[in-house]
């Protein structure tokens, strides 16, 4: 089984969400992106790309798509105004 | 109606707003009791309002939840006190009880208060959210979830972080970097100002205390905070070369004098101006700024960034009065009160012979003169300097940008003891300065017309006496000639108060009495801040004494005491510790310097300012000690005017007839059980978390996975986590995971149709009403049940999981399956409860740790200890059903002792 690197520490994370969130917003800017896409475009891990987002959401900040049932991922856009 | 309280505020106490401790409350109210309850969460609630549905109903448990929740805090025989911890408990003698309470500080006044959430957005430190369990984020002011009753903003603080802790002059470095990481560079500039209002001088010259107390020092070097506050600084003043406000519109009509305009001097004019008094301030030299001006060299402090500092003082209508001397307080008599904030920039003497000799300079005159445009000619000339603190760091590495060929530096102490910062020394030494330490001069040598032309040296024994007073002592057969064509002496500063020596009352080395909390002086009208009290300081901790000074003065002249009243109370300084762990490794990014060929041929700064993207870095390597970092952004935020951050702790005593422990359970942490990987791979959770996940306030939109967002296909389920478990030590069974667990699978079933639920069990206890019909069910909806024991769990590819386990049916042996979500139901333990709560006596446990219940069947609830009684989970572990029978009967039980007590 291959080493797997520790989980960053949560608070960490956060922290770096609160400097990150105007990355995260610009990267919604072109259109609504999944955690993935985002995280591809911040190259960031997938993990702390969803708790920015759950907080930016929380903060209506973003905003979910609806998802349909074959899908595997929330699309996030961008709350106007934001 | 205070039956068996006889003499108490209250008749029950029940500790724990849980759906327990809400049971009895409501009951015991009902039946015209009066109680105090005390829950420690900012909410009442407990575990039950968190959760999703309860089994086997499937109600909305915040359906079930909330009428009670609001029902308690709106009983007219129920006092609620929430964010609030019973300290102590002790038996009266003449029966009862009395209790201490210690009601933390929320810092935001529940009376106004009208929970619109406003300051959580605003907020700019997140922390993880325990009302989520830790699956997301929430912010330092927050309101604990969308039903917390009552609905209200707290904030957490663990203290002051260390930085603010220890800045003189009270600026929160925490503050403006949590802002400057948000990206709100402006808010920051006037976060700072709102402290100190010379956020540019601070930027460039303060020696910056904050830096050695910061606690990322211990982990890879401190956060760059001056180099942070210079970013902001530079960049609000570029965008705004005048400042944004001008003088208050309410005048009080008082006028005061200000005698001095250095950094004490205009901070106290700065808070003075802003109370509306009519300030003019009287400087001597004929531009303001003290040593700011006049001493530190431009390549330290550049004399635009001190000017624009000066008008964020002036826009207040302050009036400075420069080349204009005050000689006499008589001069000031038309005045209310009078700040005498002159400083301490009066050479010494060294008491050796020579020492008059032309080419023996001052050091601050020599400095002096270079700021003023008239520097000496030291082009070619061999300079000594004499002295081993900041002056004379600055008069060396002056002399050298004035062309000076060789600049020696002899001090007295040695190079551990010099005053000098050690990064001034190690500058100075970089840019070609000589440093002699333990040297004390013998005489000055003088040639053929009387001027110098070297020094005899003598070697230095020791500068301190026992007692650690200046007491040098020499070894003068240790000496040695050194020649020299200028000698600048930096051997330490005088007060400038002799023109006031006959008219206040001074100390021996020349500085103003004056008191140390209020810095008022023997005159009434006089108070005085500064190096002209402290002797020579530095800037941050004159600022602080001209805040202090001002908030005195205010106090003087609208005629409220000035004793009894303490200014800027602090709070304890937050635990380093606690943090330090939380941080990885992430080195500080050197702030960028000119080479030294470069710096030593002009005045100009040689520290590059950061950029944008070097300031955030160093900002996000802040490890928000504190929690709040008192940015301030809530207050602006909030409508209702509700936020004070200067809340303290309250402690209250009550007496109470009786006892309710409602205290609930705690959950096993599963990270006791490394090998199921909880805290190591993110997608495995707990089935606290699946609850949160699943209830209609959960923090993700959906279900969904924390590693990466997706939508589970294949959930595992592993009972039994913690519990029945001697390894971990705890070998009761949980009761509730089983059927929470299946709960769970029931509602994902619904939530995600496709998706194949598996549950790992030893074996299911489905002991109460409709359990047994409730698993059924959910085996006919496709749940998978496996017997057998999950050894561990391991990722695999795309972050999904393997479980491994043994078969305790088919084909037997150790098998393994994959799943892309795994849940692991932790069981429940007892509640430890603090150490000594009840005071000369102890409450008895059972052999599992709960409270122990003397007759469960015939007295349900009684502990030990007469008139305390264990309600709902405190004493076993029970499901709500359970929790929400045994309250009404422990309740009767508490009725019946009340009456009892009541006739005896
Ligand atoms: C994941 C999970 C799912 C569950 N699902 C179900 C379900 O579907 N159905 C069901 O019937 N049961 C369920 N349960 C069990 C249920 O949560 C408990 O039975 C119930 O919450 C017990 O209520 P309580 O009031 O005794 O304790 P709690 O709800 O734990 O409340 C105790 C309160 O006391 C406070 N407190 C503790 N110490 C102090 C102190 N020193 N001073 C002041 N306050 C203090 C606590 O903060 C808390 O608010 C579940 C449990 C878990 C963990
Ligand atoms: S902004 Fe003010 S009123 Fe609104 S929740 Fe926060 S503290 Fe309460
Ligand atoms: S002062 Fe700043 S960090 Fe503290 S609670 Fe208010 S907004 Fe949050
Ligand atoms: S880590 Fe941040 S909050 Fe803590 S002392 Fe350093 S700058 Fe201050």
């Amino acid at each position: 089984m291959a080493a797997v690197a520790p989980l960053r520490d949560l608070s960490e994370v956060l922290r770096d969400g609160m400097s990150l969130q105007r990355e995260l917003l610009a990267s919604l800017a072109e259109g609504p992106k999944t955690i993935p896409e985002i995280a591809e475009v911040l190259h960031a891990p997938t993990r702390e790309v969803a708790l920015w987002v759950m907080m930016l959401r929380r903060y209506g900040k973003v905003a979910d798509l609806p998802k349909g049932a074959e899908e595997e991922y929330t699309r996030y856009r961008r709350v106007e105004g934001a | 109606m205070t039956e068996g309280g006889r003499g108490s505020d209250f008749d029950v106490l029940v500790i724990g707003g849980g759906i327990g401790g809400m049971e009895s409350s409501l009951s015991l109210g009902d039946m015209g009791f009066h109680v105090l309850l005390v829950e420690k969460e900012p909410s009442v609630g407990g575990k039950m309002i968190l959760l999703s549905k309860v089994f086997p109903t499937l109600d909305c448990a915040s359906c079930i939840s909330t009428p009670k929740m609001a029902g308690t805090q709106n009983h007219p025989n129920v006092r609620t006190l929430v964010y609030s911890e019973v300290e102590r408990i002790s038996r009266r003698p003449e029966g009862g009880f009395e209790v201490v309470v210690r009601r933390k500080p929320t810092y935001v006044d529940f009376a106004k208060c009208t929970g619109c959430s406003l300051c959580e957005t605003a907020c700019t430190v997140a922390l993880p959210d325990e009302f989520n369990a830790d699956l997301a984020a929430r912010k330092a002011a927050h309101i604990a979830f969308p039903q917390a009753v009552p609905k209200k903003a707290v904030i957490t603080r663990k203290g002051l972080s260390p930085c603010s802790h220890e800045c003189p002059a009270g600026v929160k470095p925490h503050g403006y970097i949590s802002l400057v990481r948000a990206g709100k560079y402006d808010e920051a500039f006037r976060q700072h100002l709102e402290d100190a209002p010379l956020v540019g001088v601070l930027s460039r010259a303060c020696y910056a205390p904050c830096e050695e107390a910061c606690t990322r020092a211990e982990v890879d070097g401190t956060v760059t905070i001056r180099g942070i506050k210079r970013f902001m600084a530079d960049r609000y003043y570029a965008a705004h070369p005048e400042p944004e406000y001008g003088p208050p519109k309410e005048r009080t009509g008082k006028q005061v004098a200000i005698v001095g305009s250095g950094p004490s001097g205009l901070t106290a004019a700065f808070y003075l101006g802003r109370e509306g008094h009519s300030v003019t301030i009287f400087e001597a030299a004929p531009e303001p700024g003290g040593i700011m001006r006049w001493g530190i060299p431009a390549y330290r402090l550049p004399r635009e960034v001190l000017a624009r500092d000066v008008m964020n003082v002036t826009a207040l209508g302050v009036e400075i009065r420069t080349s204009t001397a005050v000689r006499s307080l008589q001069e000031l008599h038309g005045y209310d009160a009078v700040l005498l904030a002159v400083g301490s920039t009066g050479g010494r003497k060294l008491g050796a012979p020579g020492e008059e000799a032309p080419g023996v300079v001052d050091a601050v005159e020599f400095l002096g003169g270079v700021r003023a445009g008239r520097p000496m000619d030291l082009r070619g000339k061999k300079v000594v300097v004499i002295g081993g603190g900041n002056v004379a760091m600055d008069s060396s590495r002056s002399a050298l940008r004035l062309g000076a060929a060789k600049v020696d530096l002899y001090c007295l102490e040695s190079r551990l003891e010099m005053p000098a910062h050690r990064w001034e020394v190690q500058e100075a030494e970089e840019e070609g300065i000589s440093i002699h330490p333990s040297w004390g001069v013998g005489k000055v040598e003088t040639g053929a017309e009387g001027r110098a032309t070297g020094l005899e040296m003598v070697r230095c024994s020791s500068v301190f006496d026992a007692q650690k007073r200046f007491n040098p002592t020499f070894d003068r057969t240790v000496s040695e000639r050194v020649g020299a064509e200028v000698i600048l002496l930096a051997i330490g500063l005088r007060p400038q108060t002799s023109p006031f020596a006959k008219e206040l009352e001074l100390n021996r080395g020349g500085s103003v009495k004056a008191d140390p909390e209020t810095l008022q002086t023997s005159d009434p009208r006089t108070f005085s801040a500064g190096d002209a009290v402290m002797g020579p300081a530095n800037i941050v901790r004159s600022i602080g004494q001209g805040k202090r000074a001002a908030f005195y003065i205010d106090r003087f002249l609208r005629g409220t005491p000035l004793q009894g009243i303490q200014f800027d109370v602090r709070m304890p300084v937050a635990d380093k510790a606690a943090v330090v762990a939380q941080a990885s490794s992430r080195p500080p990014r050197e702030v960028e310097r000119a080479p030294v060929a470069e710096r030593i041929r002009a005045f100009a700064p040689f520290e590059r300012a950061m950029t944008e993207e070097e300031a955030r870095y160093g900002a996000t390597r802040c490890l928000d000690c504190g929690g709040c970092s008192e940015c301030r952004e809530c207050i602006a935020a909030c409508p209702a005017d509700a936020i004070d951050l200067h809340m303290a702790t309250q402690m209250e005593t009550y007496k109470v007839g009786a006892i309710a422990l409602a205290t609930g359970f705690d959950v096993f942490d599963a990270q006791k059980k490394p090998l199921l990987g909880f805290g190591k791979f993110p997608n495995v959770i707990t089935g606290v978390q699946m609850d949160r996940i699943l209830a209609p306030t959960r923090p993700y939109n959906a279900v969904l996975r924390p590693s990466d967002g997706k939508s589970p296909s294949n959930i595992g389920f592993v009972l039994c986590t913690g519990s029945r478990d001697e390894q971990v030590g705890n070998r009761a069974c949980s009761r509730v995971c089983c059927m929470y667990s299946v709960k769970q699978a029931t509602l994902l079933m619904g939530a995600l149709p496709t998706a194949d639920i598996t549950i790992y069990y030893t074996d299911i206890r489905a002991f109460g009403k409709g359990y047994e019909e409730f698993f059924q069910q959910a085996q006919e909806m496709g749940v998978r049940f496996v017997r057998g024991k999950v050894a561990r769990v391991e990722e695999v590819d795309h972050q999904d999981l393997e479980v491994h386990y043994e078969d305790f049916e088919g084909n037997g042996g150790v098998t393994k399956a994959r799943h892309d979500l795994v849940v692991l139901a932790v069981g429940l333990l007892p509640h430890q409860l603090p150490d000594r709560l009840f005071q000369g006596e102890r409450l008895e446990r059972d052999s599992l740790n709960y409270v122990r219940e003397m007759d469960e069947e015939l007295d349900p609830g009684r502990t030990n200890i007469d008139g305390v009684f264990a309600v709902g989970a405190a004493s076993a572990v029970r499901d709500i059903p359970d929790t929400v029978l045994h309250s009404g009967a422990a309740s009767a039980q508490i009725a019946a002792y009340l009456k009892r007590r009541a006739e005896a």
